[in-house]
């Protein structure tokens, strides 16, 4: 009777235990579970914002592209029209590299080709002139991505307006390693040539050499003299870990 | 070739200005500028256009697929869309829909007339084996367009029954040569027996609803319009 009483109560508090032990895990459970519903929550309303805020960078650059056509279209001088298109250009890449940027966000690191040969198909839209590419893929920080296109942009665009005054040309592209750790970008044309020491400096080539010093030692040769040896530019870099 | 008469619809209002800016420049007629699918949809029959230059992202709660979509059932058009969205769902969706061109924002003014061009060439071959224009200019104020069989007075709709619709096109596609009265009688009715008088009645409800224009009878063999 007294062993019975006491394994009676053994048994209850076990149950009870239990019982505590199982509503303590059921309201952890719907904590997990609404955590997790404010989580997605909150997740589908980032991916809206994002899209939100690519669909606006994606407005605001063609209002932006819209307005320096307008004014080249507006003025009749072809000087200012050159540097109306020239922005348009800047521009056109800058979105280019823009839509590579979006599509890899949740990666450290791109791969460089894809953004290069658009931005060279874009350029060979609006020249004669035939421009070949030979680029290897090269997995890059998305801000050395971005200084390289700009700098592609500026060389190649130079290249397609000075080199070939008369007849259309060829110019060509390439990016390949040189040992483990540097890479080469050339921009090669057989076009009229220009002073390299005598000729006061573009916008384009000032911004150049600048973008060049802001890449892992990166350095910039250009070779070119009058009368018709073209121009060579050469940019080599370090391309980071292989 | 460009097309004469372009209907925008586009909800960005820089966008808007800046299409109407650069087509006007290339002497597009921009016969709407437009931002939502309802007054789209109530215009469209009712102007000249040889093509819709469409932004996918609108305002009101038709997407631009679907007002595509409500639009190429009214009648075939080329369809250039815009978007700010590249991905290539939204493209092949798009293009699914109507082929004649696909521009991704931002665009340039020359990228924006090879798409147009390119766009309405390709349309002009499909749909037109033989080159006819799109309209025809039957006196200082009538003016007919073949692709809607629409006849305009001043340019106002002139209301038509869709078989005097066709009659005229008919008369139309012929200026100033003789159709015989079987030809008329055929396309309009096919093979069902209808007499002359029939026709001829029919000929007096299109000359009384068109002063003006003038639709004559060749030797009751046919008729012509001059």
């Amino acid at each position: 009777m007294k062993k019975d009483g006491v394994s009676g109560m053994v048994n209850s508090i076990i149950l009870g235990i239990m019982l505590l032990s199982i509503g303590v895990i059921l309201y952890l459970l719907t904590l997990l579970k609404k955590r997790k519903e404010e989580y997605n929550k909150s997740i589908i309303k980032i991916n809206k914002g994002k899209e939100r805020l690519h669909h606006r960078t994606k407005n605001s650059m063609q209002v932006m592209i819209g307005l320096l056509d307008i004014q080249a279209l507006k003025t009749q001088n072809s000087h200012y029209q050159k540097i109306f298109s020239s922005h348009v250009d800047r521009l056109k890449s800058m979105s280019i590299l823009y839509d590579h940027l979006y599509s890899n966000l949740e990666h450290d690191t791109l791969d460089l080709k894809p953004i290069l040969q658009d931005t060279i198909n874009i350029l060979q839209k609006s020249t004669n002139n035939s421009l070949q590419s030979d680029i290897d893929t090269l997995y890059l920080r998305m801000q050395e991505c971005t200084t390289m296109t700009l700098i592609l942009n500026e060389s190649l665009s130079n290249a397609i307006e000075y080199a070939y005054p008369d007849k259309d040309g060829t110019i060509e592209i390439s990016l390949k390693p040189i040992d483990q750790e540097f890479y080469r970008l050339l921009i090669i044309d057989k076009g009229i040539g220009f002073e390299v020491t005598n000729t006061p400096q573009t916008l384009g080539l000032k911004l150049i050499n600048s973008l060049v010093k802001s890449l892992p030692q990166g350095t910039i040769t250009i070779q070119s003299k009058k009368p018709k040896i073209g121009t060579t530019v050469e940019v080599i870099f370090k391309g980071g870990d292989k | 070739m460009l097309p004469k008469n372009i209907i925008i619809v586009e909800d960005e209002i820089m966008t808007q200005h800046f299409l109407q800016e650069i087509l006007s420049n290339h002497s597009i007629n921009i016969t709407a500028c437009l931002d939502n699918a309802k007054d789209t949809l109530k215009v469209f029959q009712e102007l000249p256009c040889d093509m819709i230059l469409m932004d996918l992202d609108i305002s009101g709660s038709t997407d631009g697929l679907t007002l595509a979509r409500k639009l190429l059932i009214k009648r075939k058009i080329p369809i250039v869309f815009i978007t700010a969205y590249s991905d290539n769902e939204t493209r092949q969706e798009a293009l699914d829909l109507s082929s004649y061109g696909f521009i991704a924002k931002p665009f340039t003014t020359k990228e924006l007339l090879s798409t147009i061009q390119e766009g309405y060439n390709r349309f002009q071959t499909t749909y037109s084996k033989k080159s006819i224009p799109t309209e025809l200019l039957l006196n200082n104020e009538y003016k007919f367009l073949f692709t809607t069989n629409i006849l305009y007075h001043k340019d106002k709709i002139v209301p038509l029954s869709q078989k005097e619709q066709k009659l005229l096109s008919i008369l139309v596609k012929n200026y100033q040569k003789v159709v015989s009265s079987e030809t008329i009688t055929k396309e309009l009715w096919g093979d069902k027996e209808t007499t002359n008088s029939n026709l001829r009645n029919f000929i007096y409800k299109l000359r009384k609803n068109t002063p003006g224009l003038s639709i004559n009878s060749s030797y009751n063999s046919g008729y012509i319009l001059m």
